[in-house]
């Protein structure tokens, strides 16, 4: 009977052995796979982020040639835009043409030059004016468009190619020399009542020179020659009168003959002379000079620059090309371009240049048009001005008195280019961070160890969930408060702010060394010290004189206010949007979490430690300092890397407290911008695949390394804590 | 099924009403859907503008996407919008892209003025500031010629009422990169320079008035229509330290419209709404300067819509 009853509660047992084994093991199998989402959502997470920013970093490349052979006996333009190709034929008996046919089919083109949609082909006295429009639904590859004739312009006096064009969408600007040296400039625009030709002579003194430059955005001509330049102001649509004229002298260029090109948005001039590549800043008068030159391992003979990128090329004689990036020097690129098939002598076309490289205006490709042959070499580039070295160091742009760090992006104002550097973003970050754990860590240490280790347990129940619960406000009205509420505050209370902090850490100070010297001078205080209430009361009575005579104060203890003082004795411009603010506002959001480990740790810390310490005798200090603080410093390690990683992270406050000023100033009365308002603000206005866009994702993902880095840290700090009280 | 039964009779009606090839004389059948995609700027002003135009018309339904005004044209392009709203004139790559599309080019209504206040603390003497002197202000680049960065109060000649430029550092307030104002500001006032580093950027113009208004050291720019009495407005002038400047720009509706052929009917009562008292008096609510009375009338003179 028994082993009856023993056989069927051992089944019964099994039963529940085997139901709870299946539990258990569902349990487990969900628990891992919420585990493991969590941890593949957030690698998921961190390979989107490197995805995104990867191309940043793709090597800028030259591909392999391709040559079109072309009918010797047609005239070619590439459009400058794409690098496509396009017949040009003058049709016959055109109203304002007037000349035979045959004998324009035997004249042969000086030059053709293209500018976006337009190509013009030169002839001695004669300019045709041709659009390249129409190719939209077209696939590019080796076709060949036809384009149309727009018009024949009348030169008198041009024969040789040296002319200058530059155009903006809307106007062409020409200029050339004619037989006798006489610089003439047009300027030709394309608007809707028809297109319009104003002609200039322009003032010539004494400078014969082969290379112009065109502006057509700021409607100038350059003339350089060897190191002296002239420039010519066309007038603005103002018939009779005539363009000025200046002249002077490139610093430190030096006798001979050179290469030249505006740099990109004609921001800067760009000048080859040998193995050195020279900067001067377009945009000043008297083009100064933008740093030291740039060092080519061979001779220039041919220098471009891309149109919406800092980058330029750089041709040797023996074809060797070079790439670089004018603001850092970096080189990028550095190689011979070969062409498939190399013909002998010099064409017609080309006699004035050595070789006939062009950049397209997408920067896609380089080519050589020649009267038999169309080659092209396609460019690889990613994006070679964020470069990892670019986005850290300082840049001399045009128009800046010194190389400085900038981060400017603006990617609507045409023809202005933006301006990357990660640096300031990132100090601001720091700062920002920074700022609130001056104010966050005395705070939640000094609280956490005060509720942790004094406070009996049932007001230390009451006061932990409080102060925990401060962790759920949310920092947007944190922001919101110190932005709007708080910075007009602070600037009119300046002083209290400032000299409140030093009297709440130095009065301390002070009492305290009062009292060791009174202990020290007579033998009555040591046996009975002051209560603790004088102290109170002095603090008190401080308080009330402060708020009494803080009008007064900022008179009393400066000549004329705070900032203005700080103005003129430091240089220092107190912001209203300032990292105190910032400090102030960031301490406060990252105190609670702070408080809550600490205060955790420091209450996991085995009570019967202390307690031994204090029955050997110790004080509730020494115990504290000696005993609890030692046990619980890798979780007071832990809260402060958490405290900061949440601090580098913060995006409301950053975004709404400061004036999200790009700045290097460590002072506190400055501002600051920090990455992860930059993003907030900029991502949703950056151009989706754009270098803006991607190197806000590089930003983000440098956030998450750090604050992932940071945590990591801290958590290892405390599973340390947590083992070494575990066994006990 | 309830959605069925509350549209069954007017989709009946529109029936009828096509039937008797009568559907556009009355403007109780008047249905169909618009899209609007384009500036953020006149974001709200859209809202606000396609809420009038369903109470007007019940079967209308206007769908507003207020991303930024470089996503207009290539709506347009596309087909995916009706109205493009834009806080600045098309690019001519965006108006050329639309023509090759289309064989004509895009047309433009100004529905508003958006006009740019700079403006100081309303204790302070300064009465008028030159393009060139805010340029040396609030940019690095200093490219509208000014020979020097004015960092400081003193360091400005301008106009004031018996007081005195004290030494002090001047505080910039202005718009986040983001806005359409900021820039624009920066093609006009700072020749399209670079912004100093200084320059607070705070999101929306109530702030950096709000700023202004708590700040005797501060300069800031921001839409007219935010301004109050805390601030004093100064006025521009040119160059030449006479003509006066505004620093105004139209926004715009751009529209598909081909040549010499007829609006579509939910267009046509859009722009109808828009160019009516109306539609002006929600621009004022929005903030920015209505269109005069004799533009508006120009306007819908152009377009094709009865006047009155």
């Amino acid at each position: 009977m028994s082993g009856w009853v023993c056989l069927l509660a051992e089944l019964g047992k099994k039963q529940i052995t085997a139901r709870r084994r299946a539990r258990d093991r569902v349990a487990t199998i969900s628990i891992n796979t919420a585990g493991a989402a969590v941890i593949g959502l957030l690698m998921l997470m961190l390979a989107f982020l490197i995805y995104v920013s990867l191309p940043l970093g793709a090597e800028f490349s030259i591909g392999a040639p391709r040559t079109l052979a072309l009918d010797d006996q047609q005239h070619f333009a590439v459009r400058a835009e794409d690098a496509s190709l396009w017949r040009l034929e003058v049709p016959q008996g055109s109203g304002d043409v007037d000349r035979a046919s045959e004998a324009r089919e035997q004249e042969r083109p000086l030059g053709i030059w293209t500018h976006g949609d337009l190509a013009l082909q030169l002839y001695p006295h004669r300019l045709e004016v041709f659009e390249l429009a129409g190719m939209a639904e077209l696939e590019r590859g080796d076709a060949v468009y036809q384009a149309r004739w727009q018009t024949s312009l009348a030169l008198p006096g041009l024969t040789t190619a040296s002319l200058g064009v530059d155009g903006t969408n809307s106007r062409l600007l020409l200029a050339y020399y004619d037989e006798g040296g006489d610089l003439h400039a047009l300027s030709f625009a394309r608007g809707s009542p028809g297109t319009t030709l104003q002609r200039w002579t322009l003032s010539n003194p004494a400078v014969k020179s082969r290379s112009l430059l065109l502006d057509a955005s700021l409607q100038r001509v350059l003339a350089v020659h060897e190191d002296r330049y002239l420039l010519w102001q066309i007038p603005e649509d103002k018939k009779g009168t005539n363009p000025l004229v200046s002249g002077g002298q490139f610093a430190g260029l030096g006798r001979g003959e050179g290469v030249h090109a505006w740099g990109p948005s004609r921001e800067t001039l760009l000048i080859g002379r040998g193995t050195r590549l020279h900067r001067f800043d377009a945009l000043r008068p008297g083009f100064p000079r933008l740093g030291p030159p740039l060092n080519l391992d061979e001779e220039a003979q041919w220098i471009a620059r891309e149109l919406n990128r800092r980058v330029t090329y750089a041709l040797a004689p023996s074809g060797a090309v070079s790439v670089l990036v004018p603001t850092t020097g970096q080189l990028l690129y550095q190689g011979a371009l070969l062409r498939e098939t190399q013909t002998e002598g010099v064409d017609g076309i080309s006699s004035t240049r050595p070789t006939r490289l062009t950049l397209s205006g997408d920067a896609h490709y380089l080519y050589e048009l020649r009267r038999e042959s169309l080659t092209h070499w396609p460019i690889r580039s990613g994006s070679p001005e964020t470069r990892w070295r670019s986005l850290w160091t300082p840049q001399w742009y045009a128009a800046y008195d010194e190389a400085s760090h900038v981060w400017h992006p603006d990617g609507k104002a045409i023809g202005v280019l933006s301006k990357f550097a990660l640096s300031p973003l990132l100090y601001g970050t720091f700062k920002a961070a920074l700022y609130g754990m001056v104010l966050a860590v005395p705070l939640a240490l000094g609280a956490a160890i005060y509720t942790g280790y004094f406070l009996s347990p049932r007001r230390r129940d009451q006061i932990k969930p409080a102060l925990e619960l401060l962790e759920a406000f949310p920092t947007v009205v944190l922001g919101f408060i110190a932005g709007l509420w708080l910075a007009p505050l602070m600037l009119d209370y300046l002083v209290l702010f400032l000299v409140l902090p030093i009297l709440l850490i130095g009065l301390p100070l002070v009492f305290a060394g009062l009292h060791l010297s009174l202990q020290l001078l007579s033998p009555r205080f040591q046996r009975r010290p002051p209560r603790i209430w004088i102290l109170v009361f002095a603090y008190l009575a401080l308080g009330v004189w402060l708020a009494a005579n803080v009008n007064n104060l900022e008179s009393w203890l400066f000549p004329d206010t705070v900032g203005n003082w700080l103005w003129q004795h430091f240089g220092l411009r107190y912001e209203q949007r300032n990292a105190l603010l910032v400090g102030l506002a960031m301490g406060i959001a990252i105190t609670p979490s702070m408080f809550s480990i600490v205060e955790d740790a420091i209450h996991a810390v085995p009570r019967n430690l202390s307690d031994g310490a204090l029955a050997l005798g110790a004080t509730r200090w020494q115990s504290l300092a000696r005993v609890v603080l030692p046990a619980a410093s890798p979780a007071l390690l832990a809260a402060v890397l958490i405290g900061f990683a949440r601090g580098l992270g913060e995006t409301m406050i950053v975004l709404l407290a400061t004036g999200n000023t790009p700045l290097m100033q460590a002072d506190p009365f400055s501002g600051l911008r920090s990455l992860s308002a930059s993003i907030a603000v900029e991502l949703p206005e950056a151009a989706v695949g754009g270098v803006h866009f991607r190197l806000l994702f590089a930003a983000a993902l440098l956030l998450f390394v750090l604050t992932f880095l940071m945590n990591t840290i801290a958590e290892g700090f405390r599973q340390r804590l947590r083992y070494a009280y575990a066994t006990r | 099924m309830r959605y069925l039964r509350v549209r069954a009779p007017r989709i009946l009606l529109l029936l009828l009403l096509v039937g008797s090839g009568n559907a556009i004389a009355s403007e109780q059948a008047l249905a169909g859907k618009l899209a609007s995609t384009g500036s953020d700027t006149l974001g709200s002003l859209s809202s606000l503008w396609a809420e009038e135009l369903q109470r007007r018309h019940p079967g209308v339904l206007m769908q507003v996407r207020a991303i930024g005004s470089g996503a207009a044209p290539t709506a347009l392009i596309q087909g995916t919008a009706d109205v493009g709203p834009m806080s600045r004139a098309m690019s001519p790559g965006e108006e050329q892209a639309f023509v090759r599309r289309f064989g004509y080019a895009p047309t433009a209504i100004p529905v508003a003025q958006d006009e740019i206040a700079v403006f100081v603390h309303r204790d302070n003497p300064l009465e008028r500031v030159s393009v060139p002197q805010l340029d040396a202000m609030f940019s690095v680049t200093r490219r509208c010629g000014y020979p020097e960065s004015v960092r400081d109060w003193a360091g400005l000649e301008g106009d004031t009422q018996g007081g005195v430029l004290q030494p002090r550092p001047i505080s910039l307030y202005g718009r986040s990169a983001a806005s359409g104002t900021y820039s624009f500001f920066r093609s006009r006032a700072l020749c399209r320079g670079d912004y100093a580093p200084q320059l607070n950027r705070l999101v929306g113009s109530s702030a950096i008035v709000r700023a202004v208004a708590h700040d005797p050291l501060g300069i800031g720019y921001a839409s007219a229509g935010y301004l109050n009495a805390n601030v004093k407005r100064l006025q521009i002038i040119g160059s030449d330290g006479v003509t006066p400047v505004t620093l105004s720009r139209s926004l715009l509706l751009y529209i598909n419209r081909e040549p010499g052929s007829k609006l579509e009917n939910t267009l046509a009562a859009f722009l109808d709404l828009v160019l009516s008292a109306d539609g002006q008096a929600e621009v004022r609510r929005a903030g920015y300067a209505p269109l005069s009375a004799t533009e508006v009338a120009e306007l819908r003179e152009r377009l094709g819509l009865p006047l009155g």
